[in-house]
């Protein structure tokens, strides 16, 4: 007991604090330099508060972005992987559908424009005579008036 | 009568500050309060600045959370929790921080002592320094509490949340460890 009251006695060296030191005028300042801290903590709130619009979706659009990338990414991979290859995953059906347009639009205006072109004069072809053509032309039931006159 | 007077008690100035004169009664409170608090959170963490920290930290705490205090606790129980949470929290971020780990707690903080452009003590004082920073912090806590701000068990009690009983054998236990380090010298 006796010891511990002596213990205590030392520690009395210590209670007033004078072992340790602050700044000068600390304690005069403190008050502003907290009020300071506070008003400059709630101005950048306040800026904060003007923009949540993009705070909140602030997520998504970088996952939006994300996805994008990734997109980006695959087409670039497949189209260096395999450049060709694209054609042969087109359905058959569509490949139907667009030959079958293709044929409805073989008028009598593009049949024109097919026999007049050159390569066709140059091709290697027998001598055929206009009244053999007129008589093929009548064999097939053509609109004669339409051919003769463009002729 | 709120308006008139330039001090208050802590109720009225708990008032005052919900009745919209925030920056006054506010002001009241960090001048009534600060010395108090600095000390306290100084002997936990040590070296000014990082009580300067923690004690700025305490009262911004304060402001926002003045708002919805209850009044029927004290205020500075209340402002002494905070501050003891501000310093604790401060020296655990430290001592996460510390890349020395054969070191134990008390060599940091013997370090933090003698590195302290702000501590000043001659040999006897931090031999007695060195000696408390021995303790394990929870003791160490409760025998500054105790024997240096002279705060009574009840109140450490409500502000450490804890009960008379175990603060007492901190205590005592704070005393017989002391005896021992000091007795070695």
């Amino acid at each position: 007991m006796a010891k511990e009251k002596d213990i205590l006695k030392k520690l009395e060296r210590l209670k007033d604090n004078a072992q340790f030191a602050v700044p000068e005028n600390y304690f005069e300042k403190l008050p502003g330099s907290i009020m300071e801290r506070i008003k400059s903590e709630e101005a950048s709130k306040q800026v904060e508060i003007k923009r949540p619009v993009i705070k909140l979706i602030r997520n998504q659009l970088a996952i939006a972005a994300s996805f994008a990338a990734l997109a980006l990414l695959a087409y670039t991979a497949i189209k260096i992987i395999a450049p060709d290859k694209q054609s042969d995953h087109l359905p058959l059906d569509d490949i139907y559908a667009s030959l079958e347009q293709e044929v409805h639009e073989l008028d009598e205006v593009f049949m024109y424009d097919l026999v007049n072109t050159e390569s066709l004069n140059n091709a290697n072809t027998p001598e055929l005579s206009e009244q053999d053509i007129i008589e093929y032309l009548m064999e097939e039931g053509a609109d004669l008036d339409l051919s003769l006159t463009d002729f | 009568m709120l308006k008139t007077k330039n001090k208050h008690n802590d109720a009225e100035l708990v008032e005052l500050f919900n009745a919209g004169q925030k920056e006054k009664a506010f002001n009241q409170i960090v001048s009534k309060y600060q010395e108090r608090l600095y000390w306290h959170i100084r002997k936990i963490v040590i070296s000014h600045d990082d009580a300067d920290d923690a004690l700025q930290n305490t009262f911004i705490k304060t402001w926002k959370g003045l708002e919805n205090f209850r009044s029927d606790s004290q205020l500075f129980t209340w402002l002494y929790r905070i501050a003891t949470n501000e310093g604790l929290s401060l020296l655990k971020s430290k001592k996460r921080r510390t890349l020395v780990p054969l070191e134990g707690d008390e060599y940091d903080l013997s370090e933090t002592l003698m590195s302290d452009a702000y501590f000043c003590g001659n040999e006897a004082q931090q031999k007695l320094q060195e000696a408390l920073l021995k303790l394990p912090e929870k003791q160490r806590l409760v025998f500054n509490m105790k024997y240096f701000e002279d705060l009574k068990y009840d109140e450490i009690a409500e502000i450490l949340d804890t009960s008379i009983g175990a603060l007492k054998a901190s205590y005592h236990h704070a005393v017989k460890k002391l005896e021992n380090l000091l007795s070695e010298d």
